[in-house]
């Protein structure tokens, strides 16, 4: 058994219990204990950043603490809380300076930044821990004939040089996780543009332009469903489909899920047990076909 | 680019939902609030209480990096 502290951040435990539930019953199947560890608090997301960079990796810091104290590596579902932890871990190992000044302003909590343990995606847990080719002989009910839009989002690749979970440019690991489960990853076009989640409550006409795009683009291709990473490409796409129906009278009915909801299943779990009622975009579609 | 976008945080410009945001993380220690409703049922789903969340250390944090300051600043410009 591999212990991971779970950094499960806001959105997921506030709206998507769906999520929490296939990951926290997919990867125990898989020997991996997820730790809860207390006074955790937000990551301090690219939002935080842009407002300013220092708090952001201040705050990202201060839960990276929490996880040395535990002597625990971290694990991540939310691509938004990978990108800030990831990218503050690899920025304050990397630069004496500015760890020792996130360190000033963490000694008011009394922490201390040491820089001795890694923040993984948890896609980096299947692939680098456990194994593709181990997830594949866990695998009890395969996805046959279930075909794939792998969605990557935009914060799980990049900053690329500080993330490195793939090649930014032509990642393959979600592909792969989904093959290894058994159903097909299809292509489609512009897999890697945005899906305008995070201009949500932003510019809600180009967010929802480009939703439209991504749910045009996965069905020309003759996708059953589209595989997410991160709670908020899940909101854009799923929530989404019905503000596009609203406003553009198309509708698409393409079920969206997690890429754990896909995993879970494909290790047995019983859908009943998911609560796969939180979407809005029903998945019976995809339960009967796997069925 | 981070850079520019903090210079024009200081200088006052800035969307009000990230602002929203950043009043959240101050508050709540978290930018999206979990309501009570949600964590009641937390049990009925298979999952495990919630942890209790670091607020007190993130409000250190904040006034430690003066991002409190700047969050006052924007409310006197807006």
């Amino acid at each position: 058994m591999t212990s991971y502290a779970l950094f499960l951040g806001c959105t997921i435990p506030a709206r998507q219990p769906n999520y929490e539930l296939s990951a926290r019953k997919a990867l125990s199947k898989l020997g991996i204990e997820l730790v809860d560890l207390a006074n955790m608090t937000c990551c301090a997301p690219p939002p935080v950043q842009s407002i300013d960079l220092e708090t952001s990796f201040a705050v990202a810091a201060y839960n990276i603490c929490l996880a040395e104290e535990a002597n625990l590596d971290l694990v991540t579902l939310c691509s938004g809380c990978f990108e800030s932890l990831c990218a503050a871990n690899v920025a304050l190992k990397h630069s004496p300076a500015f760890k020792a000044k996130i360190n000033r302003s963490l000694s008011k909590t009394g922490k201390e930044f040491l820089g001795n343990k890694e923040v993984k995606h948890y896609l980096q847990v299947l692939r680098d821990d456990i194994g593709l080719k181990r997830l594949k002989q866990s695998v009890s009910e395969p996805l046959n004939n279930l075909k794939v839009a792998a969605f990557y989002g935009c914060h799980a690749l990049r900053p690329s040089g500080h993330l490195r979970l793939d090649d930014p440019e032509r990642p393959s690991i979600l592909e792969n996780s989904i093959e290894a489960l058994g159903a097909e990853s299809v292509e489609y076009k512009n897999k890697l543009k945005c899906c305008g989640g995070l201009l949500r409550g932003l510019s809600d006409e180009i967010a929802l332009d480009l939703a439209r795009e991504k749910l045009a683009n996965t069905t020309k291709a003759g996708a059953d469903c589209i595989a997410t990473l991160c709670p908020f490409c899940f909101v854009a796409l799923d929530i989404g489909q019905m503000q596009v129906r609203s406003k553009f009278q198309e509708t698409y009915d393409i079920p969206v899920l997690h890429y754990t909801e896909l995993l879970a299943l494909a290790l047995g779990v019983d859908p009943k047990e998911l609560a796969l009622e939180t979407h809005k975009i029903k998945v019976d579609k995809v339960i009967n076909k796997i069925s | 680019m981070f850079a520019l976008r903090n210079i024009a945080f200081k200088e006052g410009y800035i969307p009000d939902i990230y602002s929203e945001f950043a009043s959240a993380i101050y508050d709540n220690g978290r930018i999206v609030t979990i309501s009570k409703f949600v964590e009641k049922k937390r049990p009925t789903l298979g999952l495990p209480p919630l942890q209790p969340t670091g607020v007190d250390a993130i409000r250190k944090i904040l006034s430690a990096t003066e991002f409190d300051k700047l969050q006052l600043k924007k409310e006197e410009t807006s």
